[in-house]
């Protein structure tokens, strides 16, 4: 009885084995059926996923950014410091870890500074000194993190109270990565949402003009016993594989888009401390790409074999 | 074998096209449905063969009462038939061996058995160097033959077939109602429509006519 149904599961699993067989050779069948068309697909959804890859790294660059270059912190001393103390203090923060150098403004030369950015040139040179306290203008080394760069403002603030009245960062970058980054947030979304429809369309598509095609020996294989998943099974492994396919094409684009603009993101880099680009998407490696566009190609041929199934 | 008690079945926006009919096939019994076109002929065979559902009635295959099968139960339950169609029904874009091995395949049956039972079901319809060939190469009487050994190569044990010579002169007529006697001595259930009444007559089975939807007389 036993050795009776061991040998039944064995030959379940011989049958489906078969049929899997079956389908991967039916599914590269119709691949292959009508070649032209199969590579104007993957083209096709390949360019579609392309600019949602391309804005999503972007993004994914930017933070690298906004990490490793937490940008300038400025110290604001207390309205009573004396110069000797703020000179020494800078001293000290100048042989700190992560810090590239140190730049000392008088209150005079803070003063300057504001007249000079708020355009009131000249109207206020009445006003009386010591109005602005003595201010240091710390550069990060590059590399340090912003966490790493908070946690080091908070120290010293600890280590010199007297002193150390309170520290920004560079207020206009920070504006400047708030921007951005809800610029990209949304340019993002609006991309990869069109994106998706798009490469839903494509796929469709493309599984419902194959079914169409082969509707006559679908009915007949159905007559003669094939399940729906017989049935079935050739398509989608033919989607997956188109998904998986248009996913390897948009990494690869990406990659030669990434290797003509190399040359000139080299120069930034060398100017403002930015870090090298990297292939990551969503912190993930840019290479799982094909696996989700396989995912949703495979999510969209299932819709459209599920819609003719109703027809 | 096969019952079906008090059946009716209609399209949607139209008549009746069978009305009560109750009739019992017995297991390895040959049987011709006749009647004019319309009648119901190819009805009555699709509902036998699970490929349309009745709208009243009751149709027992094997003592299975065919309102309990689920919807996944129905492609087992075709797999054990065979199917032949007045137009064949072949895929052009296979070659005969592969068209005839189509049951195997969904069966999922090991390639050898495949190559062994498609060459039997090829001699047995007499195209066994024809296996390479593309049905559109073939004539009309060798296309049906294709058909039939497709429809007999997993031996299910009922055979439909509809209007199978239909397409075809009476010399290949005779020839597929012999190869359909073969089938029958072997012990395979047929129902056959067919309004060719010469070649009916000729065979001297059961038939059942049929008109306007409702059975008129067994003889």
């Amino acid at each position: 009885m036993r050795r009776d149904s061991r040998r039944k599961r064995r030959s379940r699993l011989s049958i489906w084995r078969r049929h899997w067989r079956q389908a991967w050779s039916q599914a590269w069948s119709l691949l292959w059926e009508k070649p032209l068309e199969s590579v104007l697909t993957l083209v096709v959804m390949a360019l579609a996923a392309l600019p949602a890859a391309a804005l999503w790294l972007a993004g994914e660059q930017l933070q690298d950014v906004e990490l490793q270059a937490p940008g300038d912190w400025i110290v604001f001393t207390h309205a009573d410091s004396r110069e000797a103390q703020v000179r020494e203090l800078a001293e000290a923060l100048g042989k700190e870890a992560g810090v590239q150098a140190v730049t000392v403004l008088s209150p005079e030369a803070v003063l300057r500074q504001y007249l000079q950015d708020s355009a009131l040139d000249g109207e206020l040179e009445s006003l009386a000194e010591g109005i602005f306290p003595w201010v240091l203008e710390v550069r990060a080394t590059p590399g340090l993190t912003a966490e790493q760069g908070a946690q080091l403002a908070g120290d010293w603030q600890q280590r010199w109270p007297g002193i150390i009245d309170q520290i920004a960062h560079d207020p206009a970058w920070q504006a400047l990565r708030a921007h951005l980054g809800r610029f990209l947030g949304r340019g993002l979304f609006w991309v990869a949402f069109f994106s998706v429809v798009m490469l839903f369309f494509v796929v469709s598509n493309t599984a419902h003009l194959r079914l169409r095609r082969h509707q006559a020996a679908i009915e007949v294989m159905q007559v003669l016993g094939a399940s729906d998943a017989y049935l079935r099974r050739p398509y989608l492994l033919a989607s997956l594989f188109s998904g998986l396919m248009a996913g390897l094409l948009t990494v690869l684009l990406l990659w030669l888009i990434l290797l003509s603009l190399s040359q000139p993101w080299h120069g930034l880099q060398q100017g403002l401390g930015l870090p090298p680009f990297r292939l990551y998407l969503a912190g993930q490696s840019l290479w799982l790409w094909p696996l989700l566009l396989a995912g949703l190609s495979l999510l969209s041929a299932r819709v459209s074999l599920q819609q003719l199934r109703s027809e | 074998m096969i019952r079906l008690e008090q059946v009716s079945k209609r399209y949607q926006g139209s008549a009746f096209v069978l009305a009560n009919i109750s009739l019992e096939i017995a297991a390895g019994e040959m049987v011709f449905l006749t009647g004019h076109s319309g009648a119901g002929k190819s009805t009555l065979l699709k509902l036998i063969g699970l490929l349309e559902r009745p709208n009243g009635g009751r149709i027992t295959i094997g003592g299975l009462d065919i309102r309990e099968v689920k919807p996944r139960g129905i492609p087992w339950l075709r797999q054990r038939m065979g199917f032949v169609f007045q137009d064949f029904q072949l895929l052009n874009d296979r070659n005969v061996f592969e068209n005839v091995a189509l049951p195997l395949h969904i069966l999922g049956l090991d390639e050898r058995d495949v190559r062994r039972r498609v060459s039997a079901a090829l001699d047995a319809v007499g195209l066994v160097n024809k296996g390479k060939a593309l049905p559109r190469t073939l004539s009309g009487g060798e296309q049906q033959r294709v058909g039939i050994a497709r429809a007999v190569v997993h031996r299910p044990a009922i055979l439909l077939a509809d209007e199978p010579t239909g397409n075809l002169d009476p010399v290949l007529s005779r020839e597929i109602f012999q190869l359909f006697s073969h089938f029958h001595a072997l012990g395979t259930t047929l129902v056959i429509a067919s309004h060719d009444l010469a070649l009916l007559k000729e065979m001297n089975q059961r038939t059942l006519v049929l008109e306007q939807g409702r059975l008129l007389h067994a003889s």
